[in-house]
């Protein structure tokens, strides 16, 4: 039986596709087996990001309403036989598919994967409802700034109040300089304002660009230090201890934070 | 004639009870255990009464040996009257204070319903309440606490407040960090200063105008 997860976050543009790809595909490269989905029918990114967009013939939406099986809806990825994509519809809208619908996909698919991924769209309508319809865990990414972390703590209350409880935080495209400069939010406000336990500190990287670009996800470039930060949180979600890896910032903020996370300093 | 230590009387409110001014307590007790015994299941089980004390100030050990016989005789004391003003038996936190006149005096206490809140209170959530609210934890930035008394929050205050938010200008906000997105006490509205708060401080009307405070020695601020 997996484990199904959703990746969320309230405001757009955080990190929430990226970020699934990437766990999704360092889970993959650990041995386990991993389905990605992508619930932003009509706005479809994840099969872009992952590199599969040609490979797409059928779909989330043909998968719940019964069009196909689910199998035949899942796409394997190119370098990892375990791993696997269920996309989103580009020509529908988020109200194709139900919450009992993605539901019972959720169900169907916890039998035959170690870690369902779902790649939850921004907002908190229904296409929201329906990303964590199935879910057991959250995960809500946000950037260190003041309108992104209002949303997520929206998102947050959201979560709680469908018995989604204790999610945690992953911390995308920070820049320790301007954080040292006090240009940037700080990781300790963020902790502070949102109560909710870290996950994971992603920093800024120009690989990210090209390899969404490319298709590859940038946990496959070991000298990509987003990556380098997705595989660690990876292996975070199978329960492994890891230390944060020094960003290069005053050993204050990350003595505390590795305190936060359990770790002796 | 000797007098009755205790007499049930029946009106048109119901049944009272009243006993006489010169009989000691023990002997009161007594006296009503005795009527009411073996009365289970007679004429008055299931029957409400008022029970009154007279001149008398009943202590709270007196009034849990009242409450104890009428339990366990099936009356219902629905409430104890002296003739210092009528008493329901909610009030008996009243009869314990009643030496202390300061506390009788509605300056000093305040007896409106409160709303307490155990946690913190995230963006996009909303608490209405009428009558005044205590919230322990954080008010994010996008919540919002409509009271129509005072607002204290036990932590930091980052969303929209109102107090006072039927017309009363004398409820107040306070805060361990006063921070508030927007704040608003009866009509008057205004927002956080720019710098931030060092201290727990309070929001209050004065003289047509929000007006923010230290709060230290909070007690002379009403």
């Amino acid at each position: 039986m997996g484990e199904v997860i959703v990746i969320t976050s309230g405001k757009g543009g955080v990190g929430k596709t990226t970020t699934t790809a990437n766990i999704g595909t360092a889970l993959a490269s650990m041995g386990k087996r991993v389905v990605l989905v992508d619930t932003d029918i009509g706005l479809r990114n994840l099969d872009v990001v992952m590199g599969l967009e040609n490979r797409i013939v059928y779909d989330l939406v043909d998968a719940a309403n019964g069009q196909c099986r689910l199998r035949q809806a899942l796409i394997k990825d190119k370098r990892f036989d375990h791993l696997a994509l269920l996309p989103a519809a580009q020509t529908k809208d988020k109200t194709a598919v139900t919450v009992e619908q993605m539901k019972k996909l959720c169900d169907q698919l916890k039998e035959d994967f170690d870690y369902v991924i779902i790649d939850c769209p921004a907002g908190i309508e229904q296409g929201f409802k329906n990303a964590i319809a199935g879910a057991e865990k959250a995960v809500v990414v946000t950037t260190p700034e003041v309108a992104a972390v209002r949303d997520a703590d929206r998102i947050i209350g959201l979560l709680e109040a469908a018995e989604l409880r204790n999610p945690k935080l992953v911390i995308n495209r920070i820049r320790p300089h301007m954080v040292k400069k006090g240009d940037m939010m700080d990781i300790n406000d963020m902790i502070d304002i949102l109560a909710i336990e870290l996950l994971g500190v992603v920093p800024e990287d120009e690989i990210i660009v090209v390899s969404t670009n490319k298709g590859e996800p940038a946990v496959l470039d070991m000298t990509s230090r987003a990556g380098q930060a997705y595989r660690n949180i990876a292996k975070r979600i199978t329960g492994e201890e890891v230390p944060l890896i020094n960003l290069e910032v005053e050993d204050g903020i990350f003595s505390r934070m590795k305190k936060l996370l359990g770790f002796k300093s | 004639m000797k007098k009755e230590i205790i007499t049930f009387k029946g009106s048109r409110d119901g049944l009272t009870i009243y006993c006489s001014k010169e009989a000691v307590w023990d002997e009161v007790i007594t006296a009503i255990k005795t009527r009411l015994e073996g009365k289970k299941g007679s004429f008055f089980e299931g029957a409400s009464v008022v029970f009154d004390a007279g001149t008398r100030t009943l202590s709270p050990e007196q009034v849990s040996a009242l409450w104890q016989v009428f339990q366990e005789s099936g009356l219902i004391i629905r409430s104890i009257r002296t003739s210092l003003g009528k008493k329901s038996p909610t009030d008996r936190i009243q009869s314990l204070i009643n030496d202390a006149n300061i506390f009788r005096d509605t300056d000093n206490v305040c007896k409106e319903p409160t709303l307490v809140v155990r946690r913190n209170v995230r963006s996009g959530q909303d608490i209405t309440f009428a009558g005044n609210v205590v919230v322990f934890g954080d008010v994010n930035p996008g919540s919002k606490i409509t009271a129509s008394g005072f607002i204290m929050v036990m932590g930091s205050l980052m969303g929209t407040v109102h107090a006072g938010a039927e017309g009363n200008r004398d409820a107040w906000v306070g805060a361990l960090r006063l921070q508030p997105t927007q704040l608003r006490i009866a009509g008057f509205i205004t927002r956080a200063p720019e710098e931030e708060p060092l201290m727990p401080e309070i929001a209050q009307i004065s003289e047509d105008m929000i007006v923010v405070r230290e709060m230290k020695g909070i007690a002379n601020k009403f």
